[in-house]
């Protein structure tokens, strides 16, 4: 209230403008409040914290320039826990208690959907940025991360001619690897390729032994793997044990691979992503140098965390564009902005917004931890028939 | 032949690891009528004990042979500040040891991070077995496991301390009268199965994640193993590894691992329903 007393007494032009000609953004001194729930205990608590730096990184950037449209961005960070309890409950305390302005965050499926239940309910926006297995249609839900047509589609083709005609599918038994698994069946088979098998591994499952016995036997020419979290790290240490030939797509990042994993076991592995650091150009150079000056130089960063990052900057385009912070506002201004991120030009696309996301296929260096880009499929528009927002 | 073959030794396997961890569990649950419930976190605490060593620099086998021992530490101190109090109220033991699982895992958190734990097996690649290749690293952990059993039926039946556990589980009272120092024994042999879960801990490590809350998927089974093959022998401990390792070996081999494991359960609920004192014990005692 006080600065808000001292501009009227000063009287300028300007800032008589801004507090009564100009739309709700530029009015008050206040910050544009940016909730985030992320999970950092828990069992996605190495990439929650990558994702938090993220967030962290593009609020620094906006409030080194001039935040959104003059007001600085506040975030207002939680910890969900990784679990559906933590989301509801910290959802509920950012809108009800916080009153943030947009929600942002969440990895898992279960984060993702408990927050959404929330959100949707209060008519707030809520940005999410992780890759999913799709599904979810809300007019106020933005997802900056890919779904599984955007990867897959462009993708099998280049598997049949380059890795083989018939894959094996070994997966944790839940939604996207399920989704993923129709997704890449449809795909492969316009390709001329065959899956021979899948087999859907319960969580916490510490023996992989069974599903390298059919590998064996049915002789695939690709493995893809879909175990996720740390069943990963069990399965991809075991199979490095049972000494299988066959290329091995699975769904690994940098961080992961740096921070999780034993040193090497992923070394030649092929994922779909994206993002990757390895991308040569100089928005991306910028930001891992932004990145790494911030949270130390042998900090890695990955996907999920880019498109987070993606996700504060488009909000903050589109609510400048809008001049509002109000949701419809800004929703109504999302499609039309670009945002120059790392992985190249990306924009949401109105039909339901989800994001125009690039598509690359990565291969793990000899290290097991960077990736080199193996094909660039371009930007992929998400096509969703059972979403029209 | 090669199918029948790895099958075979994929079965072992997962019958070594149920049968270590189940082992500490057939002492605690089966002799002592402790429900402990931080029996999971001594197999965490063995693995730790070998990721730690690997990371100042030691190899993986003075790891293994650390494991055991921080697994006795820290069943020790549990039996002798909270379960050795409770011997007469099981239910408090049940929420007591719960509360020290919570504690441990999140001490072993503060201490060394968040996340997974990198350890590197001390044997990497395949051992050609003439019928197959198969992982070497988990031929010596069927080994290992064999050797641990054999001294553990060793010490049961032919020492004097085993002896005294025998007599101590067949009438406490009893025992007491003949001039055996029960609070005695049942330390020491609580601390002995806790040391073999820290080993069972070890051997898993360079195969599975390594993590503070990596005890609770092998609790579940143990406590199973020992259920179904019937509480208080060896035997049934070997009796219930194999039916519920070698069966969801063969069964995730067919079908859909998830339907294996439901499965799996069906049959041990039947087992325990046909044969109440365990598959081993028979059905009268």
């Amino acid at each position: 209230m006080i600065s808000r007393r001292t501009i009227l007494k000063s009287g300028g032009a300007a800032a008589a403008f801004a507090m009564v000609g100009a739309p709700s953004i530029l009015r008050a001194a206040d910050t544009v409040k940016v909730g985030l729930s992320i999970p950092i205990t828990g069992l996605q608590a190495i990439l929650g914290e990558t994702l938090l730096n993220c967030y962290k990184l593009a609020a620094a950037e906006l409030n080194a320039a001039n935040g959104i449209g003059g007001r600085q961005v506040e975030l207002f960070i939680e910890d969900n826990q990784t679990t559906t309890k933590g989301a509801i409950d910290k959802a509920r305390k950012l809108l009800n208690e916080d009153k943030v302005d947009v929600v942002m965050g969440t990895i898992i499926s279960p984060e993702r959907s408990a927050t959404l239940s929330v959100t949707s309910k209060a008519k707030k926006l809520f940005f999410y940025p992780t890759n999913f297995e799709g599904g979810e249609c809300n007019r106020y839900f933005v997802a900056t991360g890919p779904i599984p047509m955007q990867q897959v589609d462009p993708m099998m083709p280049w598997v049949a001619e380059n890795l083989g005609k018939t894959i094996y599918v070994m997966a944790s038994d839940y939604a996207w690897p399920q989704k993923m698994t129709e997704a890449i069946t449809a795909a492969y088979e316009k390709a001329g390729g065959k899956i021979i098998g899948a087999d859907y591994y319960p969580f916490g499952t510490t023996d992989f032994g069974p599903a390298f016995q059919k590998i064996k036997s049915l002789k695939p020419d690709v493995v893809w793997s879909m175990v996720v979290g740390n069943d990963a790290v069990t399965q991809l240490k075991q199979y490095r044990s049972f000494d299988i030939k066959q290329p091995l797509i699975a769904p690994l990042d940098e961080v992961f691979n740096k921070d999780a994993l034993p040193p090497g076991v992923a070394a030649g592995t092929y994922a779909p992503q994206p993002y990757w650091m390895a991308l040569d150009n100089p928005v991306n150079k910028k930001f891992i140098a932004s990145f790494r000056e911030k949270f130390g130089q042998e900090k890695m960063v990955n996907g999920i965390g880019e498109a987070g990052y993606n996700g504060l900057h488009l909000y903050a385009l589109a609510a400048e564009k809008a001049g509002s912070l109000r949701d419809d506002d800004v929703l109504k201004a999302l499609p039309t902005i670009e945002f120059d991120a790392p992985q190249g030009k990306i924009r949401v696309d109105a039909s339901n917004n989800h994001t125009l996301c690039h598509s690359y296929v990565g291969k793990a260096a000899a290290d097991g931890i960077s990736y080199q880009i193996a094909r660039d499929f371009g930007t992929i528009a998400p096509v969703t028939p059972y979403c029209k927002v | 032949m090669d199918f029948v073959v790895t099958t075979l030794l994929n079965a072992l396997t997962l019958i070594s690891i149920l049968m270590l961890v189940g082992l500490g569990l057939a002492i605690s649950f089966g002799l002592m009528n402790v429900t402990n419930l931080a029996h999971g976190e001594f197999v965490t605490v063995g693995a730790f004990a070998v990721y730690f060593v690997q990371s100042i620099g030691g190899s993986f086998w003075l790891g293994l042979a650390a494991a055991p021992i921080a697994g006795a530490v820290v069943g020790c101190i549990l039996e002798f500040a909270i379960i050795r109090h409770l011997y007469s109220r099981p239910v408090s033991t049940v929420l007591a040891t719960w509360g020290v699982s919570l504690i441990l895992q999140q001490g072993l958190e503060l201490t060394f991070g968040l996340g997974a734990k990198p350890v590197t097996p001390p044997i990497e690649g395949t051992l050609d077995l003439f019928f197959t290749v198969y992982p070497a690293y988990r031929l010596i952990l069927i080994a290992i496991a064999m050797l641990t059993l054999l001294g553990v039926i060793l010490l049961i039946s032919r020492t004097s301390f085993g002896l005294d556990i025998r007599t101590v589980i067949q009438n406490r009272e009893m025992a007491e009268g003949v001039g055996i120092n029960t609070r005695r024994t049942y330390a020491i042999a609580f601390t002995f199965g806790a040391a073999i879960a820290g080993l069972a801990g070890g051997l898993v490590a360079p195969l599975a994640i390594v993590l503070p809350q990596m005890g609770v998927n092998y609790l579940a089974n143990a406590f199973f193993v020992v259920i179904v093959g019937g509480v208080g022998s060896i035997g049934g401990l070997v009796a219930g590894s194999v039916f519920v390792g070698g069966l969801t070996s063969v069964l995730n081999y067919q079908i859909s691992p998830s339907l294996a494991q439901a499965i799996v359960l069906l049959a041990a609920i039947v087992a325990v329903r046909l044969r109440p004192n365990g598959l081993f014990n028979g059905a009268s005692r």
